[in-house]
């Protein structure tokens, strides 16, 4: 049987599991006069660095800044998009599904295009607020951070508007009728029942758009014009620019340990909600 | 009471429309810009024209592209295919321990960021000439699309009812008959959606191929980042678009209305 699974997991091993810990191996190497010296012994020399330069601090702080935002947009935008598609139906709910899931399919880059044109200096959403007379300039939206976020949002909204839609979908209708039978309105039955019972899918989908806003590298990189740099376009810019491949690598791991907090975090969250529920 | 159920119903519809617009505005953006006939981004186009899908015709580079991310999705996703089946099969039957195990593996392309990977592979790869070449940019996205076949394979085999290899088996079939000729085409719906579904993943994958590719061998979406990045919006990037994202939501729509593939997403 295993011979079966052999393959496959020979191409993961020298494809995915050893480059990943050549990566470990090489954030520990020594990076001296714009090369990395072998046969030095190992160092802690690159995360240090990272570490004690305030520009990386920076760096950090706003990756995780932005992911916050986008995260909490998300969810606010993705709710009732999903409340909607949850009590679709028949066609209309095949065609919201195909709709919801293209942008995820056609691919980051083909968004990101979108925006970069949205968003331009003599782009649609600068004409549109100049023909409501709100602007007189154009507001120069590439290139800062609002782009990026407006990006992240639209980009990973599918990830939070499906998971919200199935957990919509199993909750049990009879509770709502129950809560109606006993004089509960609309409001009520929402916040007292739906809302609190969908909190799993939400809390699912943030974590996974949190997490990939996190690791982002296209949509930063392209509607940040390289003027706003977060932890993807600067172990990018180390790796295939500076060739500082030990601070690449060093960087990479340290965006490893933030998505690992997140998992631990939300894990035990998950089994300290279960062990209440038992 | 009836009249604020109408009107929170109405809301809610309004809202969701206001959310599905803003998520679909980029490619909106795409599709309507193709259209323009001028040098620049316009949306709505300041003149209507189709000069961009003529230049696309016959713009060399972008075509070289588009072949290139063609050759390498479907080589990819076919040997992805060949190398799934056996392995869904060993998961579904192997012990727990070492399956739930591989599984993980399996999966983790989707959960690593690709921007990690692509440094790692980078950095392992880097120094040697394979770097570069079309073979480990095939091997890598192999490993890119394997997560969505596991997946999607995996659950047809769950539903599987393999009593009846056991049955094939007992009717004088050998176990070669009866892979062919019982178990295969039973999970190929499956493996059918899963290999949709991974060819378009591999054909738009941006950021493991700009670490390891060969300048030689631009995929189309390395090429149109490139672009982005050095010269702006090129018109004629978003006809060759418009044409990805039509044919892309002509087969979401097969695949979500036979095979409901959005629930793979999540």
């Amino acid at each position: 049987m295993n011979m079966l699974l052999l393959p496959l997991a020979a191409l993961f091993f020298v494809m995915f599991i050893i480059p990943f810990f050549y990566l470990l191996y090489t954030s520990f190497l020594t990076y001296t006069s714009g090369q990395v010296s072998p046969g030095m012994p190992f160092t802690l020399g690159s995360y240090l660095k990272f570490f004690r330069d305030s520009y990386y601090a920076v760096v950090i702080g706003r990756t995780l800044w932005l992911s916050l935002l986008s995260a909490v947009i998300c969810t606010i935008m993705a709710y009732p998009l999903a409340f909607f598609m949850a009590r679709a139906q028949g066609y209309l709910k095949t065609i919201l599904l195909v709709l919801v899931t293209l942008p995820l399919i056609s691919g980051v880059v083909v968004q990101t295009m979108g925006w970069y044109g949205l968003l331009a200096a003599y782009g649609t959403v600068n004409n549109i607020l100049k023909a409501l007379h709100i602007i007189h300039d154009p507001i120069q939206f590439l290139g800062t951070s609002s782009a990026i976020v407006i990006g992240l949002v639209q980009s990973f909204l599918p990830y939070m508007v499906l998971p919200i839609m199935n957990i919509l979908q199993v909750i049990p209708k009879n509770v709502l009728e129950a809560a109606e039978n006993l004089g509960a309105n609309g409001a009520q039955r929402f916040f007292r029942i739906t809302f609190p019972l969908s909190l799993g899918g939400v809390g699912a989908g943030f974590v996974l758009v949190f997490g990939a806003c996190l690791s982002s590298y296209t949509t930063p990189s392209i509607l940040g014009s390289g003027k706003v740099q977060v932890i993807g376009t600067v172990v990018y810019q180390q790796a295939m620019q500076l060739f500082n491949w030990p601070f690449s690598a060093a960087i990479s791991m340290i965006l490893l340990v933030l998505l690992l907090i997140l998992a631990v975090a939300t894990s035990l969250k998950a089994k300290r909600k279960a062990a209440n529920a038992a | 009471m009836k009249r604020q159920k109408h009107l929170s119903r109405f809301l809610l519809a309004l809202a969701a429309i206001v959310v599905l617009v803003f998520l679909l505005a980029p490619i909106i953006a795409v599709i309507g810009g193709s259209f323009n006939g001028e040098g620049y981004f316009s949306f709505p186009p300041d003149t209507w024209s189709v000069r961009w899908y003529q230049a696309a015709a016959s713009n060399e580079e972008h075509l070289s592209s588009l072949a290139h991310s063609l050759k390498v999705a479907s080589v990819a996703t076919l040997i992805s295919v060949v190398l799934c089946i056996p392995a869904s099969l060993a998961l579904v039957k192997g012990s727990r321990k070492l399956t739930s195990f591989m599984k993980k593996i399996f999966m983790a392309p989707i959960f690593l960021p690709a921007i990690v990977w692509g440094v790692g592979m980078l950095l392992f790869f880097g120094k040697t000439n394979v770097r570069g070449s079309f073979g480990l940019l095939v091997a890598a996205h192999v490993v890119l699309v394997t997560p969505y076949l596991i997946r999607v394979v995996g659950s047809s085999l769950d539903e599987f009812n393999f009593t009846l290899e056991d049955a094939a088996i007992s009717l004088g079939a050998t176990p070669a008959q009866t892979f062919l000729r019982v178990t295969l085409p039973l999970i190929s719906p499956g493996v059918v959606v899963g290999a949709v579904f991974g060819f378009m993943i591999s054909f738009s994958e941006l950021i493991i191929t700009l670490f390891i590719a060969g300048s030689n061998f631009t995929t189309f979406p390395v090429r149109v980042y490139s672009e982005m990045r050095t010269e702006g919006l090129n018109p004629m990037v978003l006809a060759y678009s418009t044409i990805i994202v039509v044919v892309v939501l002509v087969i979401s729509i097969i695949g979500e209305k036979c095979a409901r593939w959005s629930r793979f997403f999540s």
